[in-house]
């Protein structure tokens, strides 16, 4: 029997199945509903910061980083943090928010693609905090190099210190900060289902 | 004692048809068109940082949105976190933009400079420009609907699309949900601290909840087949029409039109370049 039950926790498999599917979804959508309520006061933040310091309104950027890295670090399969902050943002982007169709669909794939590479250069085997940071911080550059694109009129400075700004967001809160979120849902038993649930019991 | 509930079968139900859009033109769209025609209208815009080609852009979509049914008050009043954000780029921009031409103001790392400004300009134009009609495309689309087109005309792999769906139909339960948490911390005497603190906790027992909910909903999916190698039939058809390629046309005509013109007045200015 524990034979069994161990052999089940070490084999990591990469193939989606129906729960990972709906619960990245839901994922999801609960953080397309935060990015969309942070979409109607990011103003006063980020533009205050952003008008007072050149750039250091990034800081706040990881209001719409998380995603991502969380889906991935909970259901650990390839394409999930790419899946989750792409339907976040599609969320957002249905409730109403300032950036259009486009703007936020676009931005939110770029955002995903980064947090994606943060998890395959390390072949989707290591789902630890060092992968999950990294996921973050790549979120974070991704945001930072798609407001540098279209914001091209910045200087360099107000452009690298906003980047830099939202690859450390993207690293402590939208990426380690996840792991121990994950690690408390962990701890409520709702994870069973999954691997990120079952590591904690072996220990 | 019993009491009789009546129900009306279901086939006597009938629901008002509620409009997928407050255009008559983009309700004939399918919803999928609608994301292709936001990107082929946002992206161009993306190459040219002038005040020329995003006035002229923002202008043609009023005009047109407004032959298609939503006039420009109307536009205006839906759009207005648009223009809020329109103002942070403006902003931004204009104090730490590159500087050009003769300098105006200067305040420790602020400088704002005659180029700097007309930078920002163009910036709050081409925001706006770029973010006014996809917000306008966005409204009143129905997911199911947008599933559909993505399966059957984009062939997006179906079980992460209708599985996406599925956590969408979740959004009304979660503010139901939230509503409840909410009630019955109360009722234990919890969250009459700090009010961000109480938004983390309770944000936190949403997640538990959702995520219960999730792995129970996933469970009944399968159990009805879901996710399984068969192919799977539609219900429903997607199909695109005349109308989705002459709204093609019409969004890649309009950066066309307004970039040209920029090119043509000597307006143009490739983004990428200081």
């Amino acid at each position: 029997m524990t034979d069994i039950q161990s052999s089940a926790v070490k084999k990591h498999s990469n193939k989606w199945r129906v729960v990972d599917i709906v619960v990245a979804a839901i994922i999801a959508v609960a953080s397309g509903v935060i990015f969309w309520a942070w979409d109607l006061i990011y103003a006063v933040p980020i533009g205050i910061f952003d008008s007072l310091t050149p750039g250091l309104g990034g800081l706040f950027d990881f209001m719409w980083l998380f995603a991502g890295p969380l889906a991935a670090i909970i259901v650990r399969k390839p394409g999930a943090a790419l899946f989750a902050e792409t339907v976040a943002a599609l969320i957002e982007a249905l409730m109403g928010n300032p950036f259009g169709i486009g703007g936020s669909l676009i931005v939110g794939m770029f955002q995903g693609l980064g947090a994606e590479i943060g998890f395959a250069v390390f072949a989707y085997k290591k789902w630890n905090i060092v992968s999950v940071t990294l996921a973050g911080a790549l979120t974070g550059l991704f945001n930072g190099a798609y407001d540098w694109l279209t914001h091209s009129g910045w200087t360099v400075l107000q452009g690298s210190t906003f980047t830099i700004c939202c690859v450390i967001s993207g690293a402590v809160m939208g990426g380690a900060f996840m792991w121990v979120v994950q690690f408390a849902l962990a701890k409520t038993g709702v994870l069973d289902r999954f691997e990120s649930g079952r590591a904690q019991e072996l220990v | 004692m019993t009491e009789t509930i009546g129900v009306v079968p279901h086939k006597e139900r009938h629901d008002e048809p509620r409009a997928t859009s407050p255009s008559w033109f983009i309700a004939k769209l399918n919803p999928v068109s609608r994301f292709i025609g936001a990107m082929l209208l946002c992206v161009p815009m993306f190459l040219s940082l002038d005040v020329v080609s995003a006035s002229t852009a923002l202008l043609i979509d009023f005009a047109l949105l407004w032959i298609g049914g939503v006039n420009p008050l109307m536009v205006l009043r839906r759009t207005w976190m648009v223009w809020i954000a329109a103002v942070g780029s403006f902003v931004s921009v204009t104090l730490y933009g590159t500087a050009s031409g003769a300098i105006l103001f200067r305040f420790g790392l602020m400088a704002v400079s005659e180029g700097s400004l007309y930078a920002g300009a163009a910036t709050f134009l081409r925001v706006a420009a770029i973010a006014v009609p996809g917000v306008i495309f966005a409204l009143g689309l129905d997911p199911t609907d947008l599933a559909d087109g993505l399966v059957q005309i984009l062939h997006l792999p179906s079980k992460f699309v209708y599985g996406g769906l599925a956590g969408m139909r979740m959004v009304t339960l979660l503010q139901d949900d939230w509503r409840a948490l909410g009630l019955s911390r109360r009722s234990r005497g919890l969250g009459d601290g700090s009010a961000i603190r109480r938004v983390f906790m309770q944000a936190f027992s949403l997640l538990v909840v959702s995520i219960r909910r999730g792995t129970k909903l996933a469970t009944a999916m399968e159990a009805r087949g879901f996710g399984g190698d068969a192919p799977r039939s539609q219900a429903r058809t997607s199909r695109l029409h005349g109308v989705d390629w002459l709204f093609y046309l019409i969004c890649m005509a309009i950066p066309a039109v307004a970039l040209l013109l920029a090119y043509r007045t000597g307006y143009w200015h490739w983004s990428f370049r200081n």
